[in-house]
């Protein structure tokens, strides 16, 4: 007996290309790589975990599988395949026999290429989001979160400067969004063919968001600015009644469903999870985020870590333009989000932090966190993270708001 | 699609989308502004009942 073929995670890195083989290799040191960084909380650790598992897993567990046409005779072919998933299958008849082998098939056919999973971490995050804020600084919040969409806006004429179509161009533009749930979401509407390596690089650059905004805060706003404080106004002392936030969340997403019907799912979720927050009801708040959230987020991880294998995404050429595009993305709504907080504090007489511009990048709560930690590493006793949230929360909306735009005006492009 | 037509429309969608923005804040603030003043007509209505009870109770 070959010893090869008795091992076949072995074996078939002797019968691939290459350079897929190599890939492979490098792919199982990544994904032990990540699973470590998550664990020192370098990296966030609840998407990296799984997503290092998975990554590792499903490189080094591939296999010769041996399928045999219904109508070709007996004899069959045989393909380098794995038994965990198969993004590409799209054929109903396929569909079925994968999902009766390939364990995490059904959790990807039935909750993440139809968008269901997008829908229930978005749930998760209105429910754990504290819209009085938002209520308290309307307009400051929504023109600092506006300008940290720079990067959405920019990087479409760059991505279709790159070579991409319209449809593509849009989906790596929304990477600019910060919004991991957002890009799967026009991914799949408007490119699905680069659904899966769009959604990888989203959250791998969103994961070191942590990493890399505090260096772009520290660079933009120097130290005493940083450490001002601001002065109280009236509306800093008003309380927002329970009242007030459940009549704007149901105000609001009829109002937004009404002029983005394509976003709708998104923005249902969204307001039901802060409704349910604010009606103050502790079963189904618990239901969203304990069971919702995390289970969404933990299979997220999971198959986003699983459709890291190096047949599929080192053949898609695209993916090195992506890993650039997305760095443009980002850096550029961090960038915006800042020059939003520098015009706020002209607006305000100089009574308003600029660092506080970051949180305006809808990475809810992480960039909040950022700016907050800028602050306080300068002077201890400045507390900004009020305005932080009010600015993080109007970044999930206008995020939603640009997508629900992207996906209305370039969808007629991709038909 | 040119790099130039590219440009136009996510200018177009910028615009478009900060009007969106603009209009939500001043949707939040008007809504805001009716609770606020529905509650304190509610409250001083109460209030009244309450002032009218307890010279009620005097006389």
């Amino acid at each position: 007996m070959n010893i090869l073929s008795l091992f076949q995670g072995i074996g078939t890195l002797f019968e691939q290309e290459p350079t897929i083989a190599v890939g492979r290799i490098v792919f199982i040191i990544l994904g032990v790589i990540l699973v470590y960084l998550g664990f020192k909380r370098t990296l966030e650790p609840l998407i990296m975990i799984p997503m290092g598992f998975g990554m590792a897993a499903v490189n080094a567990g591939m296999l010769m599988k041996f399928v045999i046409e219904l109508d070709g005779g007996a004899e069959g072919t045989r393909e380098l395949t794995n038994i965990m998933i198969n993004p590409l299958e799209s054929t109903t008849t396929g569909l079925m026999n994968i999902m009766q082998i390939d364990f995490l098939q059904p959790v990807y056919t039935l909750t993440f290429s139809n968008g269901l999973i997008a829908c229930l971490v978005f749930m998760g995050i209105g429910v754990i989001s504290d819209i009085s804020p938002v209520l308290k600084y309307p307009f400051t919040s929504m023109l600092i979160a506006m300008f940290a969409e720079l990067g959405t806006i920019l990087t479409f004429p760059i991505a279709i400067a790159m070579g991409f179509d319209p449809g593509g161009a849009a989906a790596a533009a929304t990477i600019g969004t910060a919004d991991g749930p957002m890009v799967l979401f026009t991914s799949l509407i408007l490119d699905k063919s680069l659904f899966v390596p769009i959604t990888i690089v989203a959250y791998l650059y969103l994961s070191i968001c942590y990493g890399f905004y505090p260096l772009i805060v520290k660079a933009m706003v120097p130290k005493e600015l940083r450490a001002k404080t601001i002065e109280l106004r009236k509306q800093d002392s008003s309380e927002i009644s329970p009242k007030a936030r459940i009549i704007f969340d149901v105000i609001a997403c009829a109002a937004l469903c009404l002029l983005f019907p394509v976003a709708a799912p998104l923005f249902l979720s969204f307001f039901l999870g802060n409704a349910i927050r604010e009606a103050s009801m502790p079963n189904y708040q618990k239901l969203l985020e304990n069971v919702f959230l995390y289970g969404a987020t933990f299979f997220l991880g999971l198959l986003l870590g699983i459709l890291c294998d190096a047949n599929t995404l080192l053949g898609n050429p695209e993916v090195l333009k992506l890993l650039i595009l997305g760095f443009i993305a980002l850096g550029l709504a961090a960038v915006g989000g800042v020059i939003g907080g520098y015009i706020v504090y002209g607006i305000n007489k100089k009574n308003y932090n600029p660092a506080i511009g970051i949180a305006g990048v809808s990475c809810i709560p992480t960039t909040a966190k950022i700016a907050q930690h800028a602050v306080s590493e300068v002077n201890k006793r400045v507390i900004i993270l009020q305005y932080a949230m009010g600015a993080s929360v109007c970044g999930v909306i206008t995020s939603a708001i640009l997508t629900g735009l992207y996906v209305t005006i370039i969808l007629p492009y991709t038909q | 699609m040119t790099v130039g037509e590219a440009f136009l429309t996510s200018g177009q969608i910028y615009v478009m989308g900060f009007a969106v923005a603009l209009g939500m804040a001043a949707l939040i603030k008007l809504i805001c502004y009716v609770i606020s003043h529905s509650d304190a007509k509610a409250a001083a209505k109460a209030a009244a009942k309450a002032a009218a009870r307890e010279g009620g109770q005097v006389q």
